[in-house]
């Protein structure tokens, strides 16, 4: 599975509700330390917003601050979508169930 | 290892913030590339998180990335390019990553990188034949 | 005393780097038709490209990492190749005109065409960049482009009425009979002039490629408070002279030649020896500045190896680019397309590119993750949000005032 095939994709709840577009992916390092002493990645939840312009500035995931004005424009916490609450994924649409999202976060 | 109601335990990397897009750097301090996709394994387990495995670097997966009529063009050229060639191209496998910072450090030579073949073909055939290519640089 | 020697080389390198076949061009046709009552848009100019590149080169310092690197890191793949396909286009056409100028100047001296120039003047361009050290190639051509001060002192030669020319900076009005588009169109020219793309991909790689770390970053103010605003000085002295020889007569500025007349009048011989040195050293630093820049973004997108830093076999793509964007620029210009037209329109497309890369230097800069204390402090984040929206507004104004106004007729 590769990452260009997440993102993009639209998510739904079970419920029908959109909540929109995944944009990012969450990874911790807590997997299996591998040849270069370096613990391997794994893919903890989605990041999923409605815009799909400026994701990648830093300002929705916090580590950009300013200026004012673009900060003002681009900050928007991103909903974050736990891989365990996700129920079917396919290459247009990802369904998730809110009951496992809620108790996650 | 977490659980469905734990904040995850060690360091957190934004996919698409922080691998995406960035800067390979191979164990000689080289340019080798920039990441253009992140291949996961998922395990039979559906509750398992994917792993990531390998990183993807080249025009067959910045084709993936670009998207539309011109990415499917992009992938086309690369398929063709890639035609004698039988492994999966422009792999770099999880197990060759130093460190991830600004920008992702590798412990392999970018010589030894398939994804670098296209470099390594230009300096062959073109660079290497005019007089001056091995100059000593400042 | 070394440090200091050096903090003075640099600024000297920038101020005589700053003018180039845009500056020349535009500076001389606007004073010959405005005076000097679009002044301020050289002004408001120069204090961008002093905003946009010292973050640039502050970055570049602090992350080791350059423009379009940071543009594809920040934008996207997609929306960092629409960008790279508008910036690389540019900063082509831009490489056209500056070996288009070299060849011109050569051909003011030497009555030969300057078409049979243009192929040899590429050779030598690309010749430069294969060998020539680039502290070497910076220092040499930034200095000789200080014969350009001679256009100052023509100006002083030619006793202008001071109160007159400062009265019409000051004081700008459209002329009467006059469009006002047209006149936005110059300033829009003049603007893109100063404020070139490839201006600040070459500042923000060469401090890479000099390895300009935290502690250069002194180095780096130097260079942007103190050598471009003297450059600046230089385009307006060029204005000044069209002002005081062509604007009273009505004569419009189209050939470089021209732009060398109110130094000849003033000065004579040498006064013209020295200017054409100066158009020399501009536009042939100019023509290795952009050569290179092609190969710089077009490497930084892809992530190649890139420039003068390592051998010519260890970055082969990178000296591929470059090697094919110097022989694309021979090719379109012995087909004599006219430099001056390829001119103009370079450098009003990079007035309306110039958001595209301003935008991602912008929110780096703010990034601590990536620059640690040196972010941007608020007032230096006041005036380059304020740039950001006015270079959006201008930006959004030039294809349709060039389309309105003709490209400026």
């Amino acid at each position: 599975m590769k990452l260009s095939e997440l993102l993009g994709v639209t998510v739904v709840t079970t419920d029908g509700e959109e909540l929109g577009r995944v944009h990012d992916a969450l990874l911790v390092q807590d997997g299996p330390v591998g040849a270069q002493g370096f613990a391997g990645l794994r893919l903890h939840a989605l990041a999923v917003g409605t815009r799909s312009f400026g994701t990648k500035l830093g300002y929705t995931q916090g580590t950009v601050k300013g200026p004012w004005l673009l900060r003002a424009m681009f900050h928007r916490p991103p909903t974050l979508v736990p891989w365990q609450a996700i129920v079917q994924r396919s290459a247009s649409r990802i369904v998730v169930d809110r009951r496992r999202m809620d108790e996650s976060t | 290892m977490n659980g469905p109601g734990g904040e995850p335990a060690g360091r957190q990397v934004w996919a698409v913030l922080e691998l995406l897009d960035r800067q390979l750097v191979d164990r000689d301090g080289r340019l080798a590339g920039k990441i253009d996709d992140v291949d996961f394994v998922v395990d039979d387990d559906p509750d398992a998180p994917p792993r990531v495995d390998a990183l993807l670097s080249g025009l067959g997966a910045l084709a993936n990335q670009i998207g539309g009529d011109f990415g499917r063009w992009l992938a086309s050229i690369e398929r063709r390019l890639a035609a004698r060639r039988d492994r999966a191209p422009s792999r770099i496998a999880w197990s060759d990553v130093k460190s991830i910072g600004s920008s992702v450090e590798l412990a392999a030579d970018r010589d030894d990188l398939d994804s670098n073949r296209g470099e390594r073909w230009v300096r062959d055939v073109i660079i290497d034949k005019v007089p001056g290519a091995g100059h000593e640089a400042e | 005393m070394k440090k200091v020697f050096g903090v003075t080389l640099g600024i000297l390198t920038a101020m005589g780097g700053f003018v180039d076949i845009g500056d020349l061009v535009a500076n001389s046709a606007t004073g010959a038709r405005y005076g000097m009552s679009l002044a301020w848009a050289v002004v408001l100019g120069v204090v961008g490209i002093i905003v946009f590149a010292e973050m640039a080169g502050r970055v570049a310092s602090v992350t080791q990492r350059a423009v379009f690197d940071l543009v594809r890191e920040r934008l996207g793949a997609r929306a960092g190749l629409v960008n790279l396909g508008a910036s690389f286009f540019i900063t082509m056409l831009t490489l056209i005109a500056e070996v288009a100028g070299v060849a011109l100047s050569f051909q003011l001296v030497s009555d030969v065409n300057y078409l049979l120039f243009i192929p040899l003047v590429g050779f030598a361009v690309w010749l430069v960049i294969w060998r020539v050290k680039f502290t070497t190639l910076e220092t040499v051509f930034g200095l000789m482009g200080l014969a350009m001060i001679v256009t100052i002192v023509a100006v002083v030669q030619l006793h202008p009425s001071w109160s007159s020319l400062w009265h019409h900076a000051s004081h700008p009005t459209v002329p009467p009979g006059e469009g006002h588009p047209t006149y936005f169109y110059f300033a829009i020219a003049l603007f893109g002039a100063a404020m070139t793309p490839y201006e600040v991909f070459f500042f923000s790689s060469g401090a890479v490629e000099e390895k300009w770390t935290r502690s250069d970053l002194v180095l780096n103010k130097a260079n942007v408070y103190l050598g471009f605003p003297l450059g600046g000085l230089l385009s307006l002295s060029l204005m000044a002279g069209a002002a005081v020889v062509f604007h009273p007569l009505g004569v419009g500025v189209d050939f470089l030649s021209q732009v060398a007349l109110p130094t000849s009048l003033a000065l004579g011989k040498v006064g013209l020896a020295f200017v054409i040195v100066g158009f020399v050293a501009c536009t042939f630093g100019a023509a290795l500045e952009t050569a290179l820049s092609c190969g710089y973004t077009m490497s930084q997108y892809f992530g190649w190896q890139w420039g003068k830093l390592v051998r010519p076999r260890e970055a082969a793509r990178f000296h591929l680019v470059v090697v094919s964007s110097i022989v694309v620029a021979v090719v379109v210009g012995v087909t004599a397309i006219d430099p001056i037209k390829v001119t103009e329109y370079s450098i009003v497309l990079s007035a309306a590119a110039l958001p595209l890369t301003y935008f991602p230097i912008l929110v780096v800069a703010n990034d601590a993750n990536y620059m640690g204390d040196d972010v941007n402090g608020p007032v230096r984040n006041a005036i380059a949000t304020f740039y950001m929206v006015l270079l959006t507004v201008v930006a959004a104004a030039t294809i349709p005032l060039m389309i309105a106004t003709k490209a400026g007729s």
